[in-house]
């Protein structure tokens, strides 16, 4: 009888050494997130990832596309509202009008283009869904240049690996950039556009033109696009990782997740 | 199966239970959770990939649309944790030691202490 007392004693406490210990393993994982190494193979898992998608997908393989009908009736705004240069003030007053995209970096031959010069070569309009990583999404209809055009038309060198997006807007004290590699980039969804739902692509939305690159997240899509610089190296920019929200809160690179 | 219920939720294992065999209960919440939970877990977490959207584009339309299987993954989650604190309590409560150590020799808990009368759970 006592011998069971005592056993039944010891099993209390053993139950309570284990849930005791459970609660300090959660705060053993925060400890881990601080490791570097742990981190970086974390960071492997987006490699296999992308690896896996690409293997998944044809280099043209498109995202759904959808009805008028299911166009969403709300567009939640996300990010800047505006771009905040000097420079994209200026032009915002003017309407665009001396607004000029200029695509230079890895090309034989950089292009200066306006809105003008835009929304007279061929155009794409796609039906499709943005997916923000905070988990929205929105339906829209997006009508713009593809991209390939313009990196054929300024010829790009054999060298270049990613295309890097220069943005008007700041965050704090940081310019906003994204950027991609040639699969997306020669993508047949990859568009700057410059039309969404029918009528000029709104300020709030990234006037004059904004990426869309559709099997990737929505922060890659970047908005207030002033200058397209072809490279083959990404810690050239900034801090280095292809994008701001890669720099500053270490977002994936590659956002199919 | 109700009195299982019943008797399972007050803590009442029974003195003769027959440890090598999972009772009804357990095993519905292993087929539900390895078959039903698990893949909707994996799968709607899939459908919420936008170039897995392109790869796969039959996702949306089982689960019906991106924000659909959100819910879905969400509340699949939420079952998951409830299953593994569910799981904790019992494995606590059936003699945890003796239960891994089963698991690892392969002998069934009720062979291993006779002498203890049948006292285990």
């Amino acid at each position: 009888m006592t011998k069971d007392r005592a056993s039944l004693r010891r099993r209390d406490v053993l139950r309570g050494v284990t849930l005791g210990s459970s609660a300090l393993i959660l705060g053993g994982c925060d400890a881990m997130n601080e490791n570097a190494t742990f981190r970086s193979a974390l960071r492997g898992a987006e490699k296999l990832n992308q690896a896996t998608h690409r293997t998944l997908t044809d280099r043209a393989t498109l995202a759904p596309e959808f009805a008028l009908s299911d166009i969403s009736p709300v567009f939640k705004t996300n990010g800047s509202l505006t771009g905040t240069s000097t420079d994209y003030l200026a032009h915002l007053q003017n309407n665009f009008a001396d607004w000029r995209l200029r695509i230079d970096g890895m090309v034989a031959n950089p292009i200066d283009i306006g809105l003008d010069g835009l929304m007279a070569m061929p155009a794409r309009t796609q039906i499709t869904r943005h997916d923000c990583v905070e988990g929205w999404s929105a339906i829209a209809q997006w009508q713009g240049t593809p991209l390939r055009l313009l990196l054929r038309q300024a010829q790009l060198s054999p060298r270049a690996k990613y295309i890097v997006f220069h943005c008007a807007d700041n965050y704090g004290a940081r310019p906003y950039y994204e950027s991609i590699d040639l699969i997306d980039a020669f993508h047949p969804q990859t568009i700057l556009a410059w039309a969404m739902n029918g009528e000029n692509l709104p300020v709030k939305y990234g006037a004059p033109v904004r990426l869309r690159v559709e099997r990737q997240l929505g922060y890659k899509h970047a908005k207030y696009v002033m200058r397209i610089e072809a490279t083959d190296d990404l810690s050239k920019f900034h801090g280095g990782k292809g994008g701001y929200w890669e720099d500053v809160g270490d977002y994936e690179y590659y956002a199919g997740i | 199966m109700w009195g299982d219920i019943k008797d399972h939720a007050r803590l009442r294992f029974g003195n003769k239970v027959h440890i090598s065999n999972y009772n009804i209960i357990q095993k519905f919440s292993y087929i539900g959770l390895i078959f039903l939970l698990l893949p909707l877990l994996i799968l709607t977490g899939i459908t919420m990939s936008p170039a897995m959207n392109a790869a796969w584009p039959w996702l949306l339309d089982l689960f019906g649309g991106r924000q659909s299987a959100r819910s879905l993954h969400f509340i699949a989650a939420f079952l998951l944790v409830l299953f593994v604190v569910v799981h904790l309590i019992m494995v606590l409560l059936s003699g945890p030691i003796n239960g891994i150590r089963s698991m690892i020799i392969g002998r069934p808990m009720t062979m291993s202490k006779p002498d203890r009368g049948g006292r285990l759970p």
